[in-house]
């Protein structure tokens, strides 16, 4: 029994108490949406659909305080649907929700509402991430497949910005929905498409009064794939920007990437102080500064009420020897001055959170801060760019595996706010060559008597290929393990001893792995005939399910190379009689080959796969076949032994 | 669960004798990391854990060696109500940090039904490598956060222990049983009005796959709280007396006089037969069938509005028509009563979580509660059922629940005995799978299968079944062929006899297979039909310090035949391989068929599924072997000569 207590807690949390009632208006007029077939007709077909959503975005005349109402009505359609009626919402020190109601409207027509103290909230917080942010979970009672679940709320903000990017796709269908602007007398209100949603011929922006509403025919769900963009940039979104009166609530308004900096620029005022006083050798250039920030303040954030954007001082980061990304930032920009260098603060995310849009000015498109690095002369580094025709180095003191003059490859082809006592300036963020991102595996193999594999196996890794972040926190033994894993995924049953990192902590240095690698019967004889694997461990990527349906582009990653070069000993008295062919492709994305050759009894296999591009879109998924086809040869080729005379 | 109420402490002082902040010793500012003796990342120098009945104090000292040592200083978890949180750092070059107070935070793990549960937390600041961490912190209740009734203090973690000291009041209201093991001496001894438990030098844990708990492979002390109904702590009483006032009236509150089921009874079908084993059976059949398991309920299945109903006993469960998995076992223990028969509920713990110690006198060391069915004219004829979930068939228990000691109480007799319960062979554990691969032209090919589980294996089919839907299982069954050893869409899945326990399942799949074949030099073709099994091998370690530890014994026997494309047939079979190690077997053998195809045989038994340390390589060979074996299994195909031409 208690197997089964923790193993459904959720589930327990959320099997809610309901009393018998009748639902709402808005949701029996809801429950009658007509729901096109073909959004149903996918493969898969849909758990659930959305027959209305509406969210309707006022603000107080006089306390400029947001409310965002939130109504959302969905029909599960099978089992695993019901999942899908588990609604959540959030809010922190300086919100409030206020869920109105939720419902369950049975097939048969009757109704149920939640017990309201079922709902469940918790704090997203642990000792080093500890945050102000509280979720808030519910599901209806008693959802089964056919019945449609469906909640009201609202939240309440004294802190937010007059932005709000509102997804109008979801992963699952959407029947039709509405977005409400409901302002006081004399507000205004701008609007803007992220892409036209399905069925759309209107224009893709405008402006408003104080009213306003918006309403959107079917949209297709978005089902999750591999290697896909971001949710966020697949969805097709409304962004509303509110525009009080006068300059009212100004502090809440940006019309302007100079606003947005502005902003910034005076809320971290205070973490804009001398240096404080740290370890570091007098006279550390900045790649030592840039190193001791990266390594000797600890990653710990306590993001709760201003927290969340306003960086701490120099001083006391130092003294406590953790900080945020904003509070690293701060203190290394602190002593970069010291040094007589000059940065100034990013604002930007990831790459994998989506886009920023740079129509849509506004604080919320941001989570993370690195710094820019005013330069007097060019570099040349990886991770410099060019702003208002000076060099800048951009640098993440957050990201400690990633050196001085690279940026981290999730923030590589992103975009980013520099922000300056005369405002912001958005930049796109530079790639590094693909070069620079290099992993290469050299193979040193022979066959024993007995056809077992036995391997020297020796990986270089190079920039964001050297992937240090897995390992460095590991322990040794945890280290061995997470090869032996790798290794045993591509070559089942196979031993690997004798693991060694090399430069770990360098970063300055290509990571390099060694391990030995061996594998009973590697040799394969069926009847008189031997057969030798002649890729073992393969760098090309792996295949992706539902290639035929998918919807979405596919993300390379980083553009990178990727090399194996390995020989093998043929084993004693054997020569080959047959060598598999070589294999060359190269398209607009990526460029993959590999041949094998045999020099003096043994084989020199070589196999190359180069990411040119990091996105293949949709139309041109072919190139995606022609590379997993070539891939999946190379992977399975063998060469035809015979006895040696 | 057995209904015992917990003494509420109030929030009293502190206990007076408390450990004081002290500066490193120059040995231990000395002290690097040593890799050979285990201790890396960081190491805790001193543990200290003080109760004084009514509240507790804990410090903790340790030495940080690296980045990797960092999550020392990271401490979560503790009561709301902690207080007098004080920490600080001392750096390799002697700088002092303290903890701010303003920097322990405290958050809302949960809130819901009107209950809010709160943790503190904090980290300590200034971590580098070399420095050293102190902190301490008191929480109200007699452990803590650690819990009341049943507290197992371990004197191992994650990074070894130079110290740890435990100090109880004497006397004092648990008593205490130590788990010695992994070479850490937990010495016990009076000082004044304290117990004292202290241990030195005590090695990391060392985590390994399929193996015990990580509490089971601590040393650790463990306290049982002794209530005053049961104020006899010796063990070799403890369980009688626990057996007579305790647990035996509590199983006989749940059962209702036979009188009152007799109709009941005797409209059951089945009911009557003279067969005993058969009776047990309709009886279990009834109440699997006719009563709705709380615990378990069918994909998309939902607590009725207003939420379930109490049941004081069997009367209740019987009206309300659902209960628990306890209910129910009440209900199947009355039906057995009423019927004739002696009964006996068997106390069973989650092997993969805890093991029930009978040394430790405390009732809380129990997962379930099976019922034992028994003939008073035949001794020794007996059934043990489990109610845990409508997918059981009768006389079977979950593989968690056996290999393990358990408690048997008889309520009518207030008696009471220790009992394991065996895991089957590995012969009724088995999984038979016939494949048919068609293999076409172009290289791709079609696959049926059928698939048919008996044993342990049915019950973990049958019970993802049942609780996620069939629905769902295709789903996900279209994802694992999309990304399998060899890619394909899968066409179609079904089941037969998923919602009958007592019939073997069967699964018939039909997918489409690509990249099956792959051209070798020569104009011959080749496929390696095994890598579909994707089997690996779980053992990478070449060593190992603790048991394995493994869910059941089982055999899996698969019987696939290969088709070639039009015009080809077997050129060279692979090489049989039989390989036997002290944990099982590993077969393949390849028979090539008049029509020009081949069909394997493949076996893979695990005889043992335990076993010691010093038995790990056979584990590890067997596995590999498979592995290795299965993708080494090579079948060659050639063209047929046609008809008066040469190949």
């Amino acid at each position: 029994m208690s197997r089964r207590l923790s193993a459904a807690t959720l589930a327990l949390l959320l099997a809610a108490a309901a009393a018998a009632s009748s639902a709402p208006d808005w949701l029996l007029r809801a429950r009658k949406t007509a729901v096109p077939p073909a959004l149903l007709a996918t493969d898969p077909p849909p758990d659930a659909v959305y027959l209305w959503r509406q969210h309707i975005i006022t603000a107080g005349s006089l306390t400029g305080a947001t409310r965002l109402y939130d109504r959302e009505a969905l029909e599960v359609l099978t089992p695993k649907g019901v999942e899908a009626g588990t609604f959540s919402t959030e809010y922190d020190d300086d919100s409030s929700v206020k869920i109105e109601g939720a419902w369950t409207l049975h097939a048969a027509g009757d109704a149920e509402t939640l017990d309201l103290p079922q709902v469940v909230t918790v704090q997203v917080a642990d000792a080093e991430y500890f945050t102000d942010q509280h979720v808030v979970a519910f599901r209806p009672p008693r959802l089964a497949p056919g019945d449609t679940a469906a909640y009201a709320l609202w939240r309440k903000s004294h802190r937010d910005v007059y932005q709000w990017p509102i997804l109008l796709q979801s992963r699952f269908p959407v029947a039709a929905e509405q977005v409400v602007v409901d302002l006081p007398e004399g507000w205004r209100h701008t609007w803007r498409l992220t892409r036209a949603p399905a069925g759309y011929q209107g224009p893709l922006s405008g402006e408003g009064g104080n009213k306003a509403s918006y309403t959107f025919g079917p949209q297709p769900g978005l089902r999750a794939e591999e290697s896909a963009p971001p949710f966020a940039d697949r969805a097709a979104s409304i962004e509303v920007a509110v525009v009080p009166p006068g300059e009212k609530f100004a502090g809440s308004v940006f019309r302007s990437w100079d606003d947005v900096a502005r902003w910034f620029w005076s809320r971290s005022a205070p973490a804009r102080t001398a240096a404080p006083a740290t370890p570091l050798a007098a006279g550390s250039g900045p790649p030592a500064i840039a190193r001791w920030v990266q390594t000797g303040i600890r990653y710990v954030a306590v993001e709760a009420g201003e927290g969340a954007y306003v960086p701490r001082t120099p001083a006391l980061v130092a003294q406590r020897r953790y900080g945020d990304c904003k509070d690293k930032s701060f203190l290394l920009r602190a002593l970069l001055a010291e040094a007589g260098v000059e940065a100034d603060p990013v604002l930007t995310r990831p790459r994998t959170e989506g886009a920023i849009d740079r129509r849509f000015p506004s604080p919320v498109a941001f989570d993370h801060v690195i710094l820019a690095v005013r330069e007097s002369q060019a570099s040349g580094l990886p991770a410099e760019t060019i702003v208002s025709g000076k060099p800048v180095l951009l640098f993440d003191p957050t990201a400690d595996s990633v050196p001085w003059g690279s940026l981290p490859a999730a923030l590589q082809g992103g975009r980013g706010l520099i922000v300056t006592a005369g405002g912001g300036t958005l930049i796109d963020f530079p790639w590094a060559p693909p070069a620079l991102n290099h992993y290469r595996r050299f193979i040193d193999a022979h066959m024993d008597g007995r056809g077992r594999l036995v391997a020297h196996v020796r990986e270089e890794r190079h920039g964001s290929m050297a992937n240090r972040d897995s390992y460095r926190d590991l322990s040794p033994s945890e280290r061995s393990d997470a090869v032996a894993r790798r290794a045993g995924w591509q070559l089942p049953g196979s031993l690997v001893t004798g693991v060694a990192f090399s430069h770990l902590d360098d970063i300055g240095q290509p990571l390099e792995i060694r391990y030995d690698l061996g594998l009973d019967r590697f040799l394969r004889r069926a009847g008189s005939l031997v057969l030798l694997p002649v890729l073992p461990l393969s760098v090309a990527p792996g295949r992706l399910a539902g290639i035929g349906t998918r919807t979405s582009p596919i993300e390379l990653g980083t553009p990178r190379v990727c090399e194996t070069t390995e020989t093998i000993g043929l084993p004693p008295g054997m020569r080959t009689d047959g060598l598999p062919d070589p294999i060359a492709i190269r398209n607009d994305y990526v460029r993959y080959s590999f041949s094998v050759k045999e020099a003096a009894g043994r084989l020199e296999v070589s196999e190359r796969y180069e990411v040119l591009n990091p996105e293949i879109p949709v139309a041109n998924l072919s190139a995606w076949r022609e590379l997993e086809n070539a891939a999946g040869t190379a992977a399975s080729s063998q060469a035809v032994l015979v006895p040696a005379p | 669960m057995l209904g015992l109420g917990f003494a509420l402490f109030g929030t009293l002082p502190a206990p007076s004798h408390a450990s004081t902040f002290h500066d490193p010793t120059p040995a231990e500012r000395r002290m690097a990391e040593d890799p050979a003796h285990g201790i890396t990342g960081a190491v805790y120098l001193e543990k200290a854990i003080e109760t004084d009945g009514q509240n507790c104090r804990t410090y903790v000292r340790a030495k940080v060696f690296s980045r990797s040592g960092f999550d020392v200083g990271a401490v979560e978890g503790l009561s709301a109500n902690a207080y007098d949180v004080e920490g600080r750092t001392i750096s390799p070059t002697g700088a002092v940090t303290k903890l701010p107070s303003s920097d322990v935070h405290t958050t809302l793990a949960v809130k819901t039904r009107g209950r809010t549960l709160k943790e503190t937390s904090f980290t300590l600041p200034a971590l580098e490598p070399g420095c050293i961490i102190e902190y301490s912190y008191r929480e109200p209740g007699t452990f803590g956060s650690r819990g009341d009734a049943f507290v197992e203090l371990l004197f191992q973690d994650k990074y070894a222990i130079l110290h740890e000291e435990v100090r109880t009041p004497r006397p004092f209201q648990y008593t205490s049983t130590l788990r010695l093991q992994n070479g850490v001496q937990i010495r016990n001894r009076e000082d004044g009005a304290h117990w004292v438990y202290e241990a030195s030098d005590a090695p990391a844990i060392h985590r390994e796959p399929d193996g015990l708990p990580d509490n089971l492979r601590s040393a650790s002390l463990m306290f049982s709280y002794v209530y005053t109904e049961l104020p006899d702590q010796d063990p070799s009483t403890f369980w009688k007396e626990a057996a007579r006032r305790i647990i035996g009236p509590f199983f006989k509150h749940m059962l209702i006089r036979p009188g009152r089921v007799r109709s009941r009874l005797a409209a059951i079908p089945g009911a009557g037969r003279s067969d005993p084993v058969a009776r047990w059976k309709a009886l279990y059949e009834y109440v699997r069938t006719t009563l709705r398991n709380r615990d378990e309920l069918p994909a998309g299945g939902t607590p009725p509005p207003g939420g379930w109903k109490t049941n004081d006993d069997a009367a209740d469960t019987l009206s309300h028509g659902d209960g628990t998995s306890g209910d129910l076992a009440a209900v199947y223990a009355t039906l057995l009563r009423a019927d004739g028969w002696n009964y006996r509920f068997i106390l069973a713990t989650d092997r993969t979580r805890r093991a029930f110690f009978p040394g430790i006198p405390s009732l809380s060391q129990f997962s379930t509660w099976l019922v034992e069915a028994s003939n008073p004219a035949a001794p020794g004829q007996s059934a043990v059922v489990c109610l845990d979930s409508p997918m059981l068939p009768f006389g079977v228990v979950p593989w968690y629940y056996t290999d393990s000691q358990a408690l048997a109480v008889d309520p009518e007799k207030g008696s009471e005995a220790l009992v394991q319960l065996k895991s089957g062979s590995a012969d009724l554990n088995a999984q038979d799978d016939d494949w048919l691969i068609v293999v076409g032209d172009d290289g791709s090919a079609s696959l049926v299968k059928t698939n048919r589980y008996l044993g342990q294996p049915a019950i973990e089919q049958r019970e993802e079944i049942y609780t996620k839907g069939e629905a769902r299982i295709e789903t996900e069954q279209k994802s694992a062929y999309a990304r399998g050893a060899v890619p394909g869409e899968l066409q179609s899945i079904a089941f037969d006899n998923a919602a009958d326990p007592e019939k073997a399942l069967l699964c018939h799949i039909r997918a489409r297979l690509h990249g099956m074949v792959q051209a070798i030099p020569g104009g011959r073709i080749a496929v390696t039909p095994l890598a579909l099994l994707e089997q690996t091998n779980p053992f990478l370690e070449r060593d190992r310090t603790e048991p394995v530890i493994l869910p059941y014994s089982f055999e899996r026997r698969d019987t696939m035949k290969i088709a070639p494309p039009p015009g080809y047939t077997v050129d060279a079979p692979p090489a049989p391989v039989d390989l036997t190690t002290a944990a099982g077997r590993y077969a393949v053998q390849a028979q090539v068929d008049p029509d020009g195809g081949i069909t394997l045989h493949r076996v893979f038994r695990l005889e043992h599924h335990t076993g010691p340390a010093e038995s790990y390589s056979d584990f590890r060979r067997l596995y590999s072997d498979a592995a290795q074996g299965d993708a080494a299994c090579t079948v060659v195909f050639r063209r047929r000569p046609s008809p008066g031409g040469s190949r």
